[in-house]
């Protein structure tokens, strides 16, 4: 496969030459955060650590809006009201610059929920079909990474178009999909320096340290479900904030809500996220996740039990987490979900037999 | 800074002390070390076998009293810095935690790390080792060592402390420490105060459009005591909508602030928690300012003092009437 090499002072007009074909979402650094912004004359993409948050606001995006309503009176029956929908524009192609294997795994993952349960969300599929992945791969694993538990690497390709690795003055380019080669086509080929110095990286790539054996995960968390006391202890530190699940590259939950102005309004489709306690608050008052350890229960089973349980019919075994490590990195409390994972593992070893489900996952 | 002997004494001291109380209430919170060394992380001593856990280090950054609203009615132990005993005090003072519940271990401390401020000066994302020294601050990084110097990397409600010494314990463990300054004169208000509107405006729209409404800065508050009955997830009345608009993550951060003005005590874990580094404490900061100069009033540093918000005068010293008669 072409290797090319796109030098790091190359890297804004590449990004601007994107910008023609595409709206670009690019990591920019702000203060301390690293964030994805739209594409604007001069700006200067940063490539050199993950972005604060994942890639999936392209996908998924925080508010979109599914379509506006209108409500006309009929004047010759003031009885009769009609409503007239209008249906949201497509998406434009986007690009994401600057996710990380992990990240362009997520969507991946997305795509199990919001396209392969028989029925696919049409507004998820227009993004995902006209979205393109131009990932940076990774030297060196973070003290928050943990890619190799949940099936990925540092340079791990799925989900991506393009893979950006980084090399001496800039990066070394090579398209993944047909796609990918379209982009990466207006970029010289490496010289053999840089393919020395790549083939050199792939030879030796980075050894995260060996991976624990997850495979009893969903079972032990089973057994583990009904432990209460359990789920208190690794959830006394939460604030319930929703850091974990908006950063993350698989959490995929989302309202939906109309907003009204008069006789028209628009409903949309916004972020949720299972750590707030109105995720399952019921009309009625009564709410199934009472308390935070109901709710830190609940994103650790989605990811760890429930996801993979649903998806074994595909002969695998797939969890809804890539292991980027966001939610450990920006938890407020430092949460770290490898803990409580492993943990599961340990305690529910000891309490298989105590299951006693309250709560249908 | 104190020697690395002096540390150990104090933890010692503290353990001592802790290990002296655990029979007279359910758990004690403290600080533990969280996934690397630059990171702390609080834990329940619950046990004799939980004191090895506990930690205290410039890595303690977060504020513990922020758990005392969930955890209403439990008989508990609570370490503070002086800044954390602030929010103990405005909790007691308005009656939302009771004071015989509370075992509180005060530890005099020099300042904490502004982890947005470390992130700024060194890619600590796989730091190995840390070493704090009296000026400076070692990290033992992948590619080598790297020297901040402390100034630089404290949060800046360390740089002009005045309250390094809890205002409220039951327990004071190690040597009482000096202020870090008499009074605060607001200067990065002042500062922020000259740009002009439009500027001004400018600077929030751009900070403000990358909030992703996580919450984090009102689940962190210790004083945000409505939790999950919010206005900000209020539908009736409908305050803020759900979308992720600048309107809605602006007006729920005006709302904040007024809703601290006179409460906060400035410990700063609305802005330590944001995880996209947003300078949200600058509107608390503001409003405390006000509340100084119009009622000399400072929250948290007395258990007597009647908040001026909670109360009212007929005629206020520094709030004419305009001149308007009923």
């Amino acid at each position: 496969m072409v290797v090319r090499f796109l030098p790091a002072d190359a890297v804004a007009d590449q990004t601007a030459a994107w910008a023609r074909d595409y709206h670009v979402l690019a990591p920019v650094r702000e203060g301390s955060a690293v964030v994805y912004r739209a594409y604007a004359k001069d700006m200067h993409p940063f490539l050199g650590r993950p972005p604060s948050s994942s890639a999936k606001e392209a996908l998924l995006p925080q508010t979109e809006n599914l379509f506006t309503y209108a409500y006309r009176k009929d004047r010759s029956d003031l009885t009769r009201t009609e409503v007239f929908l209008s249906e949201a524009l497509p998406p434009e192609p986007t690009l994401i610059l600057g996710p990380r294997p992990c990240d362009a795994r997520g969507a991946h993952l997305l795509d199990r929920v919001f396209k392969e349960r028989g029925v696919a969300d049409p507004q998820y599929a227009a993004h995902r079909a006209s979205a393109l992945f131009v990932t940076v791969a990774c030297e060196e694993p973070e003290n928050t990474c943990f890619c190799h538990w949940t099936g990925g690497g540092p340079m791990d390709e799925t989900g991506s178009d393009v893979l950006l690795f980084p090399v001496t003055d800039g990066f070394a380019a090579r398209a993944i999909t047909p796609a990918g080669e379209k982009l990466v086509a207006g970029i010289p080929e490496a010289p053999a320096a840089v393919q020395q110095e790549l083939a050199a990286k792939l030879a030796r790539a980075p050894e995260p340290g060996p991976a624990p054996d997850l495979s009893s995960l969903p079972e032990r968390f089973l057994a583990l479900f009904g432990d209460m006391d359990f789920w208190m202890d690794q959830s006394a530190r939460c604030l319930s904030c929703g850091v974990c699940t908006y950063l993350c590259p698989t959490c995929s939950c989302f309202n939906i809500t109309d907003e009204t102005s008069g006789l028209a309004g628009r409903r949309l489709r916004t972020w949720d996220t299972c750590m707030s306690a109105l995720y399952t608050l019921e009309g009625s008052g009564h709410n199934p996740r009472p308390s935070r350890a109901h709710r830190l229960r609940n994103r650790v089973g989605h990811k760890f039990c429930y996801h993979p349980r649903e998806f074994a019919k595909l002969g695998l075994l797939e969890f809804s987490c890539t292991g980027c490590g966001r939610c450990i990195k920006s938890c407020p409390v430092s949460v770290d979900i490898r803990r409580i994972v492993l943990d599961v593992i340990e305690a529910g070893g000891k309490s298989a037999a105590n299951a006693n489900p309250e709560e249908k996952p | 800074m104190d020697g690395e002997k002096a540390a150990v004494d104090r933890m010692a001291e503290l353990r001592a002390a802790v290990a002296l109380e655990l029979p007279n209430v359910d758990f004690v919170l403290g600080y533990g070390r969280g996934f690397d060394p630059l990171h702390a992380t609080p834990v329940a001593v619950r046990g004799e076998k939980d004191l090895a856990r506990l930690i205290f280090d410039p890595t303690c950054v977060q504020n513990l009293a922020t758990c005392l609203y969930g955890l209403r009615g439990k008989r508990m132990g609570l370490v503070v810095k002086g800044c954390d005993s602030r929010s103990v005090i405005q909790l007691l003072q308005e009656k939302i935690v009771e004071r015989e519940n509370l075992v509180i271990f005060g530890l005099p401390c020099d300042g904490v790390l502004d982890m947005a401020k470390v992130r700024v000066a060194a890619d600590i994302t796989r730091v190995r080792e840390v070493r704090f020294e009296e000026n400076q601050v070692r990290l033992l990084l992948p590619g080598g060592e790297t020297v901040l110097s402390r100034r630089d990397v404290l949060a800046d409600k360390c740089l002009r402390c005045r309250y390094p010494n809890p205002l409220i314990h039951d327990h004071m463990i190690g040597a009482e420490l000096p202020a870090q300054s008499a009074e605060d004169t607001y200067a990065d208000i002042e500062a922020f105060e000259k740009l002009s509107t439009q500027e001004r405006f400018d600077f929030w729209k751009r900070q403000m459009s990358r909030c992703i409404r996580c919450y984090a800065c009102r689940n962190a508050c210790p004083l945000c005591v409505c939790k999950h009955v919010c206005l900000a997830d209020s539908r009736e009345p409908h305050w803020l909508s759900s979308e992720a608009t600048l309107q809605e993550k602006w007006l729920f951060q005006v709302m904040h602030a007024l809703h601290l003005a006179g409460r906060c005590t400035e410990c700063g874990e609305c802005q330590r928690s944001c995880p996209m580094g947003i300078p949200i404490l600058l509107l608390k900061r503001k409003m405390n300012r006000e509340l100084k100069d119009i009622f000399n009033y400072e929250a948290g540093v007395s258990l007597d003092a009647v908040p001026p918000l909670h109360t009212f005068l007929m005629e206020e010293d520094k709030i004419k009437d305009r001149g308007l008669l009923w």
